[in-house]
Parts: C-alpha cells; sequence; structure tokens
C-alpha cells in the first residue's frame, strides 16, 4: 500500500508539505470533475463539489491513514459528497434532458461532444445519442450510478469499486448487473424511437 | 436443449465476464454457453454496444477559473484552519475514546457509583429533630454504662426512692 505515489504525497502533506497536495489536486482534480460531473450532470455543480472533495482532503489531514489506496480513499470522498449533496438538495442541479439553456457556464454534455465532431448532421445525431446516454444514466438509483460510472469510466475493477462503496464484490457485480441491464434497456427503447 | 434456467445463470454472468470479472474457469463456462446460445449471444452484442454507446460522453476539462475558485476557498479554509485543527484534534479524541468498549465500561462505573451512592445516601436521614439525634448520638456510651444497663434493678430499691428523706435526716 505504501508503494502508492499518491499516497507517499499525501503523507508529505500530513507532514507539512504543502506542495505535495498542490500535486494531488492537480493529479486527480480532472478524473475526480468527470465523475462528478456525470453523476450530478451539472458542469458548475460539479466544480464546486469538486473543490469540495479537495478541501475535505485539506482538512483530513492530521488524521489521514494510509489504510487503503489513495484513489479509493479520495472516491470515497467524492462518492459521499454526491449522495449526501443530491440527497440534502442543496444543490438543484440540472437533469433535463436537453441540458441547460442561456448560462455559458453550464456546459452539459451535449456540447461536449458537439465540440469535438465538425460535420452538422453528425453532430445532431451524436447530440442525440449522447442525449440518450446521460438520461439512461440520470435514470439509475444513486448507488447503480456511482459504480456503473466507476465501472465504466474509470475501469475500476468490481473489488476496488466494492472498497469505494463499502459492500462486497458480489454486492458490486449485482448492482453492476443490474445498471447495465437497464441503461441497455433504456438505450435499446430510445434508439428505436 | 438450452432451458430459460440455464440462460437466467448465465447471462447473469455476461456483464461481469464482458467486464474481464470472472475467473477463467466461470469465463470458459460462459464461452461454452455462447457458443450454443444464440439469445445470449445476441444479449451480449446488445450489451457491448450499449456499452460503447456510453463512451460519447467525453471527459471535460476544468473551467479556466476552476484552480483560482479553488484556491480562494483553500485560502479561507487555511485561516480557519488552526481553529478547526484544535476541534479536529478533540473529535479525534472523542472518536479513538468513544468505543464500544469504551461506553459499556463507562457505563458500568457510572452504574457502580450510583448503586455506591445510594446504598451510602439510604441509611442516613435528615430529617430527625436534634435532641433525638442528640441521644442517637449518645446511645452507645449509654450501652456501654453498666449502671444503665441494670436501671431496672435500681428502681427496686427503697433507699433510693426515698433519697431525699435520707439525705435530710443524714444532714439533720
Amino acid at each position: 500500500m505504501r508503494d502508492d505515489p499518491h499516497i507517499q504525497l499525501m503523507l508529505a502533506f500530513q507532514e507539512g508539505d504543502e506542495a505535495a497536495f498542490q500535486e494531488l489536486f492537480q493529479i486527480f482534480k480532472k478524473p475526480l470533475l468527470n465523475f462528478v460531473f456525470r453523476f450530478c450532470q451539472d458542469r458548475r455543480v460539479a466544480e464546486e463539489l469538486t473543490q469540495e472533495v479537495f478541501i475535505r482532503v485539506y482538512r483530513s489531514a492530521a488524521s489521514y491513514r494510509p489504510d487503503a489506496k489513495f484513489s479509493t480513499w479520495v472516491y470515497r470522498i467524492a462518492t459521499n459528497i454526491c449522495l449526501n449533496e443530491m440527497r440534502s438538495g442543496k444543490y438543484q442541479y440540472e437533469r433535463s434532458f436537453y441540458g441547460y439553456e442561456g448560462d455559458s457556464s453550464h456546459v452539459t454534455l451535449e456540447s461536449t461532444v458537439a465540440d469535438k465532431t465538425p460535420n452538422v448532421d453528425d453532430r445532431i445525431e451524436d447530440e442525440e445519442s449522447s442525449s440518450t446516454v446521460r438520461k439512461a444514466i440520470a435514470a439509475l438509483p444513486d448507488k447503480q450510478r456511482i459504480a456503473l460510472l466507476l465501472s465504466v469510466y474509470e475501469q475500476i475493477p468490481y473489488k476496488e469499486i466494492g472498497e469505494r462503496l463499502q459492500c462486497s464484490e458480489g454486492a458490486v457485480k449485482s448492482i453492476i448487473h443490474r445498471a447495465k441491464l437497464a441503461v441497455k434497456d433504456i438505450l435499446s427503447k430510445e434508439l428505436k424511437k | 436443449m438450452i432451458t430459460k434456467n440455464r440462460c437466467k445463470k448465465h447471462r447473469e454472468d455476461l456483464i461481469a465476464y464482458m467486464d474481464g470479472e470472472l475467473s477463467e474457469k466461470q469465463a470458459r463456462r460462459v464461452e461454452l454457453h455462447l457458443e450454443e446460445c444464440p439469445g445470449c449471444s445476441a444479449e451480449l452484442a446488445q450489451m457491448k454496444t450499449a456499452m460503447e454507446s456510453l463512451s460519447l460522453w467525453d471527459a471535460v476539462e476544468p473551467s479556466a477559473d476552476f484552480d483560482r475558485v479553488f484556491q480562494r476557498k483553500l485560502n479561507a479554509v487555511r485561516i480557519d484552519e488552526p481553529e478547526t485543527r484544535k476541534w479536529a484534534g478533540l473529535y479525534d479524541l472523542f472518536k479513538t475514546l468513544v468505543t464500544p468498549r469504551f461506553t459499556l465500561a463507562a457505563t458500568a462505573v457510572c452504574a457502580a457509583v450510583i448503586v455506591m451512592v445510594s446504598v451510602f445516601t439510604a441509611g442516613i436521614r435528615t430529617d430527625i429533630p436534634q435532641d433525638q439525634l442528640h441521644i442517637a448520638t449518645d446511645m452507645e456510651l449509654f450501652l456501654d454504662l453498666e449502671i444503665i444497663e441494670n436501671s431496672e434493678a435500681l428502681e427496686n430499691f427503697d433507699v433510693i426512692t426515698f433519697l431525699d428523706v435520707l439525705e435530710q435526716e443524714t444532714n439533720g
């Protein structure tokens, strides 16, 4: 466990090395932002929650113990923040199917795909497909959504997802099975329309 | 002949198979089933297509002011930090102490103290008048005096009954 370079950085920060914390921030800000963004589907909220994750990391330095991989620990914090904040209703995040209009700070899924596609027809097609993907993922219960995001986008093995969600590997297998079946069904129905 | 139950069992493993989460033996079992079951093969193909479509959701980059906003928030935390650390230290101590074993032991000690205090205070009455209290205080002393123990015998002596007469006669 101690071979994990991120743990070494966190331990250095624990000893007062502020630069080590900044390095961890630079390494994990993008993957964590994407994880949170895919969960809450609102860019502004995702950025606030991601920053909150790092504030928690900063404040936890004194009590930090390297019991698990650093990424496992930090994603567990992110997962808890996502679940708690969304349940508390503090953030009225955007979950409408066709995204947010009028505020340039709200970068939606559609625009992230559209920017990369030069052809207008392809763009429309991709936007429709990606909206369907977004809708399918948003429809999942919280735990299934988190497990699916970790599995599909972060390529995290079931065992590690279990550590992050604090449940058994068998339970993760079952959660992901249900999540992927649900996504497949929604996508199949939407794409047939 | 493929039974529905066999398909159901294998379908539960299809996603784990697709994710490379099965052991070699389990994966081989699924592969053998797929070779002879067009239904499960089609299901796996659909599932792969569905999961591939999830890749349409590209990663986003943090906004231009993401770092600046975070550093501002972090500075606010740094200002609060000495106070926060003090309370965090107390909280950590609290968390260390308040284990189930500690709670049980503390409860047992409290219960013992309550019982002991109850036993000691039960025998002490505070509503006794002062004169009775005086007698009670000296009771041990009275019991120690032999003359008091034999007071009934003394009452039988006539001489004692007419002690003042005797005294007058003696003086006279």
